[in-house]
């Protein structure tokens, strides 16, 4: 499908030859890039337009959460809000690593794991840290996530009675 | 699997030939694939590689799989070989992909994202040649939607 647009754009010196990349390889450039640098591909161009609210891997990482947090925690919730409610299609692996401090947060991180659990997501890592000693604890949704296969956890707590009984594969 | 040494034959889109040692040339996939699916006769062919993407590609395997090479070495292979026009990089990606070597292929996409870490926008268009064809008012329209990204 991308084949005659592609070798078009190798023949010319100052082709635009990034935005015609098999779609598998600019997920794999967005996943690399910094969130915020990565969000920022959609001005790029038409052709970029929805590129990264597709890409199917959500990785929200230590260094982009704390600078939201820093910020301040309302602000972190209201961003991670934005960028659920602007993602198209599924969400095949989602990595939070946050430290948190107010129980709202809670509340969104519930929030955000029922999101991606009702669209497919495969890969659930969260790492959710706190000051105090009130520990995270796993929504039930997750246990009835069909579509998990590989669950990692830190600093959060379960109720391990369900497991394992609900959901087929994990 | 023999313990001599085998060879095959791969055939790029120009038509060149370039006879490999088997070991190395597993480092792609898409020949391992082959290879073990018994469908290998004479000659691979590539149709989506030609032969100066190829000979680029080869050097990469083989410096890769050369003995006692230290790692040192090896990173200092790794971004000289990366240090390439556009058209090259774009050229050894599609050539990594359609491959499917996951090593070259995250080494290629890890130097498009250094070309791309920290610019403005307009910066990477630049780099890139990518046409800008919004309208102001659309691209504003579009910075709104993710405002926290742009301050």
């Amino acid at each position: 499908m991308n084949q005659d647009r592609v070798s078009i754009a190798v023949e010319g010196d100052i082709e635009d030859r990034i935005s015609v990349l098999p779609r598998n390889v600019i997920d794999c450039i967005l996943e690399l890039l910094p969130v915020k640098e990565a969000a920022k591909t959609c001005t790029l161009s038409k052709s970029w337009r929805y590129v990264w609210s597709e890409v199917p891997k959500m990785v929200l990482d230590y260094e982009f959460c704390d600078e939201l947090i820093d910020e301040s925690e309302s602000k972190f919730r209201e961003v991670v809000d934005g960028i659920m409610l602007l993602h198209m299609g599924k969400i095949v692996k989602f990595n939070l690593d946050v430290r948190v401090e107010d129980l709202a947060s809670y509340t969104a991180i519930d929030r955000w794991v029922l999101y991606v659990t009702r669209n497919s997501v495969k890969k659930l890592h969260l790492k959710i840290s706190n000051i105090d000693d009130r520990t995270y604890t796993l929504p039930p949704c997750v246990f009835h996530c069909s579509t998990l296969t590989q669950l990692k956890l830190a600093r959060c707590s379960f109720k391990p009675l369900v497991l394992f009984v609900a959901s087929p594969i994990l | 699997m023999s313990s001599s040494t085998k060879f095959l034959t791969l055939k790029t889109c120009d038509d060149k030939k370039f006879v490999l040692d088997e070991a190395i040339a597993v480092r792609s996939q898409t020949i391992k694939n082959m290879v073990e699916d018994d469908c290998v006769s004479n000659v691979i062919p590539l149709p989506n590689v030609d032969s100066k993407t190829m000979t680029k590609v080869i050097e990469y395997w083989k410096k890769h799989s050369e003995e006692g090479i230290s790692k040192d070495m090896l990173m200092d292979f790794d971004k000289a070989f990366v240090k390439v026009h556009h058209s090259i990089l774009h050229a050894l990606i599609l050539a990594a992909n359609f491959l499917n070597d996951k090593e070259m292929l995250d080494m290629m996409c890890q130097e498009v994202v250094d070309r791309i870490k920290g610019k403005t926008p307009e910066e990477i268009r630049k780099e890139f040649d990518i046409k800008n064809d919004f309208t102001p008012e659309e691209e504003e329209e579009i910075r709104k939607e993710n405002a926290w990204a742009f301050e």
